[in-house]
């Protein structure tokens, strides 16, 4: 039940965001609101699957996981909508530090193969690796430069985000229950208002620029 | 009750085919579309039993979990090769996807009709509207937002990979939705409807609502 509740949540507040950005997007033309409006319907239709399938067959789906190519594509939309956002000089900036991200995603990959799916952890592992790397980087490049700080919200976001992601993914591996003690749940539940964040922190990146 | 889709589509497809040697160059290549969407259709009849046999799925799962998967990405191949080797017109692209969604829906609901009475008009009726529906309203959801993203080689893969996952769960959602009883089913059967609608208001936004000029057939084709 306190999944069914946590996800019903997180589903009419990703819609308000889909509508919101896919209004700015149609307003002012612009393409990245269009992506992150992708990113939001994308993540939106996971958890309307996820949701339909525990409320009529009382367990999460066991044999294609479907809902979680949804939520692989809203990454992919992500990414894509970071490398539109990055000005040239940043992408080519040399940051050893970024590396260390797919070095932790690849770490986590491992530890979650022990509980699930080779391949799906790979995918996640893979785009959640790009997107943390370009957020490090971002956030390490605005160091040097003043003029790149008008990303600095998206890119924090970003990390927050990240950073929820894999607290739940872990929790979901040690803690087992449907109650609110469970961890998972505090964290889950974070990752919706962190989505939610976006859409300001992408504003401002792209109105301030 | 065992279908013999293969002799279904040899039925079917026998006059496209002919049809193909016989009209001229505009309508051939949607009767081209047409018929891929058969085989795509018989394809993935295929490998989704293949799959739900293999990894000991019920009907019920397979048809929540495999098919959407199956049948979206064999729709998307005929459409990305279009995409990659003819580069088409946008507005070109999403009527051609409708035609492979056409033929598939076309052989889907031909094989539904052979296991099921033909005597009830108002299940078929829904049937031919939902099920068939959703079919192109998938199609067209992935050709409209291909063909938008259609730009460098990094958005051809996210549009690609990025909507064929969408069209994936749409259709999962659609199948959780009709396999339920009363207002859920519902929904699920107005579904294909609201995203076609979505789809049509999405396009006119994006594409204006000048409609597409006559193409000109490529001479390879």
């Amino acid at each position: 039940m306190t999944e069914i509740i946590e996800n019903s949540l997180q589903l009419v507040l990703l819609t308000v965001c889909a509508v919101m950005t896919g209004d700015y997007a149609f307003r002012t033309r612009n393409m990245d609101a269009g992506i992150l409006t992708m990113f939001y319907g994308s993540y939106m239709l996971g958890d309307i699957y996820w949701l339909l399938y525990l409320v009529f067959y009382n367990h999460t789906p066991d044999i294609f996981y479907v809902p979680y190519l949804s939520w692989y594509a809203a990454y992919l939309f992500l990414i894509l909508l970071l490398k539109r956002i990055t000005p040239e000089a940043e992408r080519k900036e040399s940051c050893p530090v970024a590396w260390l991200m797919p070095v932790f995603t690849g770490g986590m990959c491992v530890y979650y193969m022990q509980f699930g799916d080779y391949l799906g952890n790979l995918i996640s592992a893979a785009l959640m690796g790009m997107m943390m790397f370009h957020a490090v980087r971002g956030l390490i490049y605005m160091r040097k430069h003043a003029e790149a700080r008008c990303r600095r919200a998206l890119y924090m976001v970003l990390m927050w985000f990240c950073t929820l992601e894999y607290l739940a993914w872990t929790a979901s591996c040690i803690f087992v229950g449907e109650t609110l003690a469970n961890p998972y749940f505090w964290f889950d539940f974070l990752i919706t208002p962190c989505a939610m964040l976006l859409l300001p922190a992408f504003r401002k990146a792209v109105e301030t620029e | 009750m065992i279908t013999y889709i293969e002799n279904v589509f040899f039925c079917l497809a026998a006059p496209l085919i002919v049809a193909i040697f016989c009209v001229p160059r505009y309508p051939r290549r949607s009767l081209l579309f047409i018929l891929s969407g058969m085989v795509a259709c018989l394809f993935s009849s295929y490998i989704s039993s293949y799959f739900a046999r293999s990894l000991g799925a019920s009907t019920l799962e397979a048809s929540l979990e495999i098919s959407p998967l199956v049948e979206e990405v064999l729709k998307l191949v005929p459409v990305a090769f279009y995409l990659m080797v003819y580069e088409p017109e946008k507005n070109e692209a999403a009527g051609e996807a409708l035609m492979i969604a056409v033929g598939f829906a076309t052989l889907e609901n031909v094989c539904y009709l052979l296991t099921t009475d033909a005597n009830n008009t108002l299940r078929l009726l829904i049937r031919g509207f939902s099920t068939g529906a959703m079919h192109v309203a998938c199609g067209a959801m992935t050709a409209i937002v291909m063909r938008g993203m259609w730009k460098t080689l990094l958005f051809r893969i996210v549009a690609t990979l990025g909507v064929l996952c969408l069209a994936i769960t749409c259709h999962g959602i659609y199948n959780i939705l009709v396999n339920q009883d009363g207002v859920p089913a519902l929904i699920g059967y107005l579904l294909p409807l609201i995203i076609g609608a979505g789809t049509i208001i999405a396009r006119r936004r994006i594409y204006g609502s000048q409609p597409p000029e006559r193409p000109e057939m490529p001479e390879n084709m």
